[in-house]
């Protein structure tokens, strides 16, 4: 059966720490910037899981305040995964 | 250059000759209409009870500024205040805040900076300065290691900030001196002139800058070789250190791009307002994005007093049609935002060009870039009575030429050196609908359509629109961040939900925008994610105090209260805590099209933040509160 996944980009490499070695069900591309992991999207009696639970579960650490924009809009990290979902993970910082 | 009034000379109290604690002792008073110099000096327990910058401001205001005074008028006062921990050895503690009456607002005017000056200030013998009356011709202040003298500045004035610092030294002889001063934005009293120190340092918002205009006060030069200690240093030092061992990593965004690398990220989410907050897209954002800048145009990085981190862009270029130069430093987010995509400019060149003469001029670039984004929108609609000579969206070269008219008031600039909010007063009803402001004061590259309680913050403030003392709804609904931790050390869940606003995130709200507000009396760097625990230990190390956590967030709470006590006695009320019409307007395209609060939801969550402050319905606090926090 085919497995529904959703597809996590970090813009910018020094967003995010991860050990491939614990992420055998995650696809990990590497793009100009940054990494794309395409990771399963899983549906239980609670209704899935979070952007954020998501990253935990595969030892996918943010270092940075990040916000993600899923499918062109913004969310936060607490939006639950649906399969086929594009999300980028966009660093957060201003002022001055 | 000669003396033109009185002199004074004062030994800052022997506790801190003797680096016991953090404090001179010492409050310096000028009045430049009588040319009188005296100094107050409170006891330890006002420095227990407000620490310093916004708080002392507002302690002035209060107690000595007739209410309704005129902003521009002899009667308002400017203060320049360091806070406890300015000059201390803690990292990020190099700044200092900067109040008075409003002229853009009316209400409170209170904005921090970096640089140098303040800490220098504490060096020669000072915990603040609180100026008043109005010198007959132009003067300057110069202050060293407890003398003051006001000084001739006929030749100073109309000169450019860079140029006025060189001759201030020059005269004075030490190339060390550090200058507060405005440009000729100042001098000709554009509505959000700023304050200007070490030429690429500014006390922004508010429009200070035209106060300090009013009183005929070129600068202040200051330059002190006093040690400011602390009176425990063994409990300031692991502060310090844990400072030096984590920056690298939790501030490695500023060390590498600064501010300028959030540009693009922040545009992708739909934090920064495109084309006078029409559109949710903007193209070109990458020329302007911290990544091409530092290959294109930022040639170094600039830092501030004691601070590792050196995160200020600075741009150094010559070419046959434009220079720019380093002295004047390199544009910040917000100033990227405010002179770009909200003026439709792609061109780095331009916008970097706009900011120097900010610079140079002395002028807010947030209040500039909004109000020529709005002068631009409303040439667009045919409401200006030249349009010939109108700045038109996406050109750079137009964007150049207005800081030029706005600090020099020539045309059209006249009009615009008045700021966007009484323009629309000028132009009428259709123009009131493209306002951005929050008590006619210019808002910041947040967009409050997608940070929510941001927006509420916008319309509380007494300065009027402020990012600095308000909550980040973006950064708030970061787990790990330094809002999560502080808002976790104070029993509340965290992180917050980004979207809208909620009980949950009122409680936030009531805490972390208390702790900006002690950050600023402190005075701190916001960059810096210190904890409650930290600034507890900090401020305790240099007051020798036990001071709590508790302590911390009454600082906060004094400052929030004491600013609404302000507004109140000027006649501000419930009513005046609004955004205008642009902002609950709903963008079409782009990562928050369709977002946004209603003004019902604005009014509902201003009543529950009232009650949570212990304020009544209209908004002001209560002596119950009052009396709490020992007002």
């Amino acid at each position: 059966m085919k497995q529904h996944t959703a597809t996590i980009t970090f813009h910018s490499s020094d967003l995010v720490a991860f050990n491939p070695s614990n992420m055998d069900d995650v696809e990990i591309l590497e793009t100009e910037n940054g990494y794309t992991f395409k990771v399963p999207v899983t549906k239980d009696s609670s209704g899935g899981c979070s952007i954020h639970e998501t990253l935990q579960a595969f030892g996918i650490k943010l270092i940075k305040p990040a916000v993600p924009l899923v499918n062109g809009k913004t969310q936060d990290l607490s939006y639950i995964l649906q399969p086929g979902d594009e999300i980028i993970i966009l660093f957060q910082i201003s002022g001055g | 250059m000669a003396i033109v009034g009185n002199s004074l000379t004062i030994q800052p109290d022997s506790q801190f000759l003797a680096g016991n604690q953090a404090y001179t002792g010492y409050i310096l008073r000028v009045d430049l209409s009588t040319g009188e110099i005296w100094v107050d000096q409170p006891k330890e327990q006002f420095y227990r009870k407000f620490i310093g910058g916004r708080n002392v401001i507002l302690h002035y205001l209060l107690k000595e500024l007739p209410p309704k005074a005129d902003p521009l008028g002899e009667e308002n006062l400017l203060i320049f205040a360091p806070g406890l921990l300015t000059g201390t050895i803690l990292p990020g503690a190099g700044r200092h805040a900067v109040g008075g009456k409003s002229p853009l607002t009316g209400a409170l005017g209170s904005c921090e900076t970096g640089g140098w000056w303040g800490a220098e200030l504490k060096r020669s013998g000072f915990d603040a300065l609180v100026i008043q009356g109005k010198a007959e011709s132009p003067v300057y202040l110069w202050i060293k290691n407890g003398t003051v003298e006001i000084r001739d500045a006929v030749s100073l004035w109309g000169k450019l900030t860079a140029e006025a610092e060189d001759e201030i030294r020059q005269e004075l002889g030490d190339e060390r001196i550090r200058v507060a001063q405005i440009g000729p934005a100042g001098e000709n009293l554009v509505r959000y002139a700023c304050i200007i120190h070490d030429s690429s340092r500014a006390a922004g918002r508010s429009g200070l800058g035209a106060v300090m205009g009013s009183k005929n006060l070129k600068a202040v030069a200051v330059r002190g070789s006093y040690a400011v200690g602390v009176a425990d240093p063994e409990k300031i030092k692991p502060v310090q250190k844990w400072v030096f061992d984590h920056y690298k990593t939790s501030m490695a965004w500023a060390i590498e791009r600064g501010t300028p690398g959030s540009v693009k990220p922040n545009h992708d989410i739909g934090a920064m307002a495109i084309k006078n907050y029409r559109e949710g897209t903007f193209k070109g954002i990458e020329a302007l994005d911290g990544d091409h800048l530092h290959v294109s145009l930022i040639t170094e990085h600039d830092t501030c007093f004691r601070c590792p981190v050196r995160c200020k862009p600075v741009i150094d270029y010559v070419d046959e049609e434009i220079t720019i130069d380093r002295r004047y430093g390199g544009p910040e987010y917000e100033t990227i935002g405010a002179l770009g995509p909200l003026c439709m400019v792609n061109e780095p060149l331009h916008v970097a060009k706009a900011n120097e003469l900010c610079s140079a001029y002395g002028i807010d670039t947030i209040s500039a870039g909004g109000t020529i984004a709005f002068t631009m929108e409303a040439a667009e609609r045919g409401l200006l009575p030249d349009e010939a000579a109108a700045p038109q969206f996406g050109d750079g070269e137009a964007l150049v030429e207005s800081i030029h008219k706005i600090a020099y008031r020539q045309g059209l600039g006249d009009l615009m050196a008045e700021g966007s909010g009484r323009m629309a007063e000028v132009l009428g009803a259709e123009a009131e609908d493209m306002l951005a402001v929050a008590r006619k004061q210019e808002l910041p590259l947040h967009d409050p359509r997608l940070k929510q309680t941001m927006a509420m913050g916008y319309a509380l403030s007494a300065t009027g629109a402020d990012h600095m003392h308000n909550l980040n709804d973006t950064f708030a609904s970061f787990p790990d961040g330094d809002i999560s931790i502080r808002l976790k050390e104070m029993g509340v869940a965290a992180p917050l939900e980004l979207w809208g606003i909620s009980e949950h995130k009122i409680e936030g709200f009531y805490y972390e925008t208390a702790f900006k507000n002690f950050y600023d009396c402190a005075v701190i760097c916001h960059f810096y994610p210190y904890t409650y625990q930290h600034m507890s230990d900090a401020i305790s190390a240099a007051g020798g105090w036990d001071f709590s956590i508790d302590e911390i967030n009454h600082i906060g709470l004094r400052a929030i209260n004491m600013g609404r006590q302000f507004l109140v006695r000027e006649g501000f009320t419930a009513e005046d805590d609004h955004l205008s019409p642009r902002i609950y307007h709903r963008l079409e395209e782009g990562p928050i099209a369709g977002k946004g609060l209603t003004p019902e939801e604005l009014q509902h969550w201003l009543g529950v933040y009232y009650q949570r402050m212990g304020w009544d319905e209209q908004g002001r606090p209560t002596e119950e509160t009052l009396i709490k926090l020992d007002l």
